[in-house]
Order: structure tokens, then sequence, then C-alpha cells
């Protein structure tokens, strides 16, 4: 178990920067999660701490030690790939194996801590197949049991589960939880997926285009997300966002507004943010409810997601089962204290 | 249908058919010849079905020597040539597996101009070179000897471009996992590299090894020495024997015994030779 610190961590390739400047605390046995959309240098960060990528400044600590200069074999970390590279011609337990043989462990040592990875993993009847014989799944569990059988002080993990079928992916996240209660090994994990990144993380930094958006956790990040960003990230359908103006407790959007009881942003031109789980919506008027007309319904099993439009931005509202709903005419409301504010350019976070 | 089906199959039989008797045909004249006696072989016609001298053909060449006087073995050209076939296809290998490496996986100034300069020797085989390669050769004093039958035919641009080829289709991740591991650059280069690309190394010994036995104009100017002869130039030398006419069914002996070796590697390494050539998983 170790901390990991960024500091100031800078990353050019060919003079152009990717990775504009990151400072962030992992404690150690956390698992962090960093999300982001594609391109936005969630591998090129984890990779600078494998130490695979050069740091082009700053620096990375791995417990007290400065990486800079250490080679990736001497950093006491373990990392798992998205395409898993196992060495295809070398038996899934060779290909645990291989480190430590290279670090020279005894012959039994080596077979105790094969044997308790794969024990762990549910490898045990695979010991002595190829990779190419077993199945997605089963690769995955091998290359995490190539990383465990080091006993690393952090794992690193680059979309591991993205090969996966969606029922495996549900079933690894799940197994990959319990792991780290077990282990209590600091874990950093890379996915452009924010529902893993919800389910998993401890702590979540979210990346865009090289800077951080947030760090917090998944709670923090969920309610008081700071930007539209993180809002229209995070969370499945994303946040609704709505322009509007502020004239004093009014809240004027396109063609209808709302009086605020308790709160007023600080700027005239804001953009509002509203969850979808969170709009109230009746087949009949109440006070301050605002009409609109459901044009689609999208049924989950669970829930629906009702698609509709306020003025011309798009709502999705998202209820649960036992309300009947056609396409056709409602009445919505907008609590209060489910509001985000946004600055209207910036898209930061507005206090209230 | 099922008509139709019958005819082309039919009819794709008989042009393989053709095709099997277009290229056995020699093969069994050489066969046919090689055991008959030198008098059946003056006359006309000559002989389609085998005769009953092969064993004593078999044991002339081997054992009592070919030639004008009887002075060459058999023996010791195939034995020369089966040298010079394995240093060249080994040499190849080594030289041109350890090139690629360092091509692929090493960033070192004019890393591309290196890799270029290799790919121009394309042009230049060992008959365009053929005056400066003897003359370095025999200042060297490698004349009449295995080095100086192999060692001006070992560089090759080919192998180095295939091997470049192969290595690029390794995914980078194994490398880093590797170095994760703890794998330095040689033992990535031996326990990866090498065995991931297996197949492909015992594709291009068939081809080298052949390459390298049928190698006719470099030792016919390398060795003046009767007991550098390699094969193919022995059989060459046969044909010539100025003051009789040529000993057919010693030569056609000859011909079946030299074409042993390639027919031995090429059966033995079929099957990872064809996997070489098709496979496509990493
Ligand atoms: N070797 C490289 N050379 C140049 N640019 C690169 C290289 N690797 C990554 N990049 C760029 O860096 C950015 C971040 O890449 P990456 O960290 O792989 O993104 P992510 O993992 O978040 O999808 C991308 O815009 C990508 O184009
Ligand atoms: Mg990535």
């Amino acid at each position: 178990m170790a901390d990991v610190t960024l500091t100031k961590l800078v990353k050019n390739y060919d003079n152009t920067p990717v990775i504009h400047g990151i400072d962030a605390q992992f404690p150690a046995g956390e698992f962090v999660v960093i999300v982001g959309p594609s391109g936005c240098g969630k591998s090129t960060v984890l990779r600078m701490v494998a130490g695979l990528e050069e740091i082009s400044e700053g620096q990375v600590l791995i417990g007290s030690q400065v990486m800079n200069d250490v080679e990736p074999k001497d950093r006491k970390i373990a990392m798992v790939f998205q395409n898993y590279a196992l060495y295809p011609h070398m038996t899934v337990f060779n290909n645990m194996a291989y480190g430590l043989k290279i670090r020279k462990h005894s012959k039994e040592e080596i077979a105790r801590r094969v044997n308790e990875a794969a024990e762990m993993l549910q490898l045990e009847k695979l010991l002595d197949r190829k990779p190419r014989q077993l199945s997605g799944g089963q690769r995955q569990r091998v290359a995490m049991g190539r990383a465990l059988v080091r006993k690393p002080e952090v794992f690193l993990f680059d979309e591991p589960l993205s090969n996966l079928d969606a029922k495996l992916r549900h079933q690894m996240r799940v197994e990959l939880k319990r792991l780290h209660k077990q282990l209590g090994t600091t874990m950093i994990y890379v996915t452009h997926d924010q529902v893993e990144a919800m389910t998993l993380a401890d702590r979540i930094m979210i990346l865009n285009a090289g800077r951080i958006e947030q760090i917090g956790t998944p709670d923090q990040i969920y309610h008081e997300p700071v930007s539209t960003f993180v809002g229209g990230f995070i969370g499945s359908p994303p946040m609704n966002f709505l322009s509007a103006a502020v004239d004093n407790t009014q809240l004027n959007f396109a063609d209808y507004s709302i009086t605020l009881q308790n709160r007023t942003p600080s700027t005239p031109e804001v953009t509002v943010g509203i969850r979808p789980e969170k709009i109230a919506i009746t087949p009949t008027p109440h006070p301050h409810s605002i009409p609109v007309r459901i044009d689609f319904v999208e049924k989950l099993g669970s829930g629906k997601l009702l698609y509709t439009n306020l003025g011309d931005e798009p709502l999705v509202i998202s209820i649960m089962n036992g309300m009947e709903l056609e396409n056709g005419e409602y009445h919505i409301s907008l609590p209060e204290e489910d509001l985000h504010f946004f600055d209207k350019d910036s898209g930061q976070r507005l206090t209230t | 249908m099922v008509e139709r089906r019958i005819l082309s199959s039919a009819f794709s039989h008989l042009i393989l058919i053709l095709g099997v008797i277009l290229v056995a045909f020699p093969i069994w004249i050489t066969f046919v010849a090689a055991s008959h006696d030198a008098v059946r072989m003056t006359q006309v016609p000559l002989p389609l079905l085998p005769g009953g001298h092969f064993f004593d053909n078999l044991y002339d060449a081997l054992i009592r020597g070919v030639g004008n006087a009887r002075e060459q073995s058999v023996g010791m050209m195939l034995f020369n040539s089966l040298v010079m076939a394995l240093m060249i296809a080994i040499g190849k290998i080594c030289i041109s597996l350890l090139s690629a490496f360092a091509i692929v996986y090493f960033k070192f100034p004019f890393r591309m101009t290196f890799f270029w300069l290799i790919f121009i020797t394309l042009m230049l085989p060992v008959e365009v070179r053929i005056l400066p390669t003897f003359a370095v050769v025999a200042n060297l004093g490698m004349l009449n000897n295995y080095f100086g039958l192999t060692v001006p035919l070992i560089a090759s641009a080919t192998a180095t471009f295939m091997f470049r080829q192969v290595f690029l289709t390794v995914p980078d991740e194994l490398l880093e996992a590797a170095r994760i591991d703890g794998a330095g650059p040689l033992r990535f280069f031996k326990d990866i590299l090498l065995p991931v690309s297996r197949t492909n190394i015992a594709a291009l010994f068939v081809i080298l090894f052949i390459y390298g036995w049928n190698q006719y104009l470099w030792p016919l100017l390398i060795t003046t020495d009767k007991d550098m002869y390699t094969i193919v130039m022995g059989i060459k030398q046969m044909l010539e024997a100025a003051e009789e006419s040529p000993e057919w069914h010693l030569i056609m002996m000859t011909t079946l015994l030299a074409m042993l070796p390639p027919v031995a590697v090429v059966i033995s390494m079929q099957k990872i030779f064809i996997k070489g050539l098709t496979e496509t998983e990493k």
C-alpha cells in the first residue's frame, strides 16, 4: 500500500501539450478512478505513473519516493491493459509466473503465489491453457492474476473491462470491488465509462482535455458537479441544461418562469442544470407547474425515460415504473433545491 | 445443380492431376534413369520403367565416387552443400532477427537511414557485386572454405524486412507488460519476441535453406579444391566430363540425392511453415 502524488504533471508530445499540469494526491488504499471522454489524456497520466511514458514536467511520487527516473519494474506497480497483453506462447501459469521468475523467486514461492492468485480469481483449472484457449473474461482474469502475484503497492488499470460484453463487465466490476476490499491496495483505474467510475470509485478524478475538471467522491461529483462538463458527463442519462435569466427572485426561461424562494445565483445569465430523476411530472396542473408535451417514451424495464422540449431546449425526465404514461400533455415542476446553477459562459458552478 | 457440381469437381481434379503429372514426370524420369546401368542409358528409346541397378548406382555414387577418375564422392559434396545451406540459412536468420530487433525497438540516431541502407542492398544481390565481393573474400584468405562460401551471402535485406514487419505486428502492450515484469531488452527478445515469431522463423528457414542449397555461381567462383565442391556444382561438372559421354545413370542418382535434403527440410517443417505464412493471431 502506498499513496500516489502527482505534482504539476505535464506531458508534451512533440511540443504539443496533452496534459497541462495535474496536481492530485491519492491516499494509500483508495480506489481512484480517472474518467473522461476519449482522448482527454487518461491513459497518458496512468502511463506516466507506470513509467511507460516519459514525464515532461512535474513529478510522480509513489509513497514518498520521486519516481520520475525509476524503471517501471522498480516502481512496485502492476498494470492491467485493455487488450490484456498476455504472452501468447506461455501458459496461464507461466504468464503469471514470468515476472516472478525474472525476479528470481524460488520455485516454491512462485508456485505458491500463482496458485494463491489463481484461487482468488477462479483460474485453478485453466493454469495449463494458452491465452488463445480462453474466453475474453478469463483472459481478463489472467491479466489481473499476473498483476496480483507481484504483490504491488499500486495497481494500475487501463480500461480493463472495455473489451467485455455488458454482463461480464458488470460481473467483473463486482469482483474488482471485492478484490480491492480484500487486498486494500491502492488502485488507479482509467475508464471512459461513467458507470464504472461511479460504481467502483472511492474517489473520482474527472479529466477534460488534459486538465482536472473535478476530484471528489462519487456522491460529491454527482450531487455537486463543479461545471456543466461534469454534470453532462456523469449520470445516465446526463443532467439537463436550460438557459435562464435571473431577475431578482425570478428565474426566467424562454417562455415561462419560476420564483426562487431561497437561492439567488450571482450572475444574471445562467445555465440551470437538473437531473432527469429530480423532475416531478403529473397529468394535472398544480401551482408553479410548467406544461410540456411528451414526444417519446423510452422503456428501460426498471423505469421510463420521457423526452420533451422546454422552449427549444431538450429535456429528459426519468421516472420509476408505476405511473402510466402516454405521449401527450403533462405538467412538470423543477424543485428549487435540485437546481444547479452554472455560469452561462464558463460553465462553472455558481454559489447561491 | 448436382450434375454441375460433379462436372466442375471432375474438371478441377483433371487440372490438378495434369499439374501433378507435369511436376512429377521429370522426377520419375530421374528416378528411372538412376536405376539403369550406363549401357542402357545410351540406347534409344530411353527407359520409362525402373531397371535393376538402383543400389549399384547408389553404391557408386556414395562409396566408389564419381567423375573421370572416380575421385569425387557425392557424400562429400552433399555434406558441403548441407553445411553451406545451414550456415546461410541460420546466419541470415540470426543477423536479420537482430537488425530487425534494433530497428523496431530501439531509438537511435539515423535509425531510418540504416533501415533504408539495408533495404537498398535488396538491389545488390551477389551476382551484381560479384567482382568486388570476390576480391574481398580472396584478400581475406577465405577462398576454398566454408566462410568464403557463406559469409557474403548472409546479409539479407529481405529477411530483415520480413522480421521488421513481424515485430511491428506485435502489440506494444506486450513490450510494456514485459517491462513491468522486469524483462530487459535481451530478455524480451529471447522470451517473448523469438517464441512469438517462431512460425515466421521456420518459414524463412525453409526458404533460405533452399536458397542456400541451390547456390551455383558463387561456390563455382570460390572453390577450386575438389573437397569443397557443392552438389549443385558437382552435377554440372559431371555433365561436362570431357573425354567420355556423360554417365547419365550416375548423374541422375546424384540429382536424386541432391533433392533429398531440401525435401526433408520442407516436409519436417511443413506444419509450422504453413502456419508461418498464414497465421495472423499474435
Ligand atoms: N505517442 C503519441 N504521440 C502523440 N500524441 C499522442 C501519443 N499518445 C497519445 N497522444 C495524444 O494524447 C492525447 C491523450 O491520449 P490518451 O492519454 O491515450 O487519451 P485517453 O486514454 O484519455 O483516451 C490524445 O489526444 C492523443 O492523440
Ligand atoms: Mg486510453
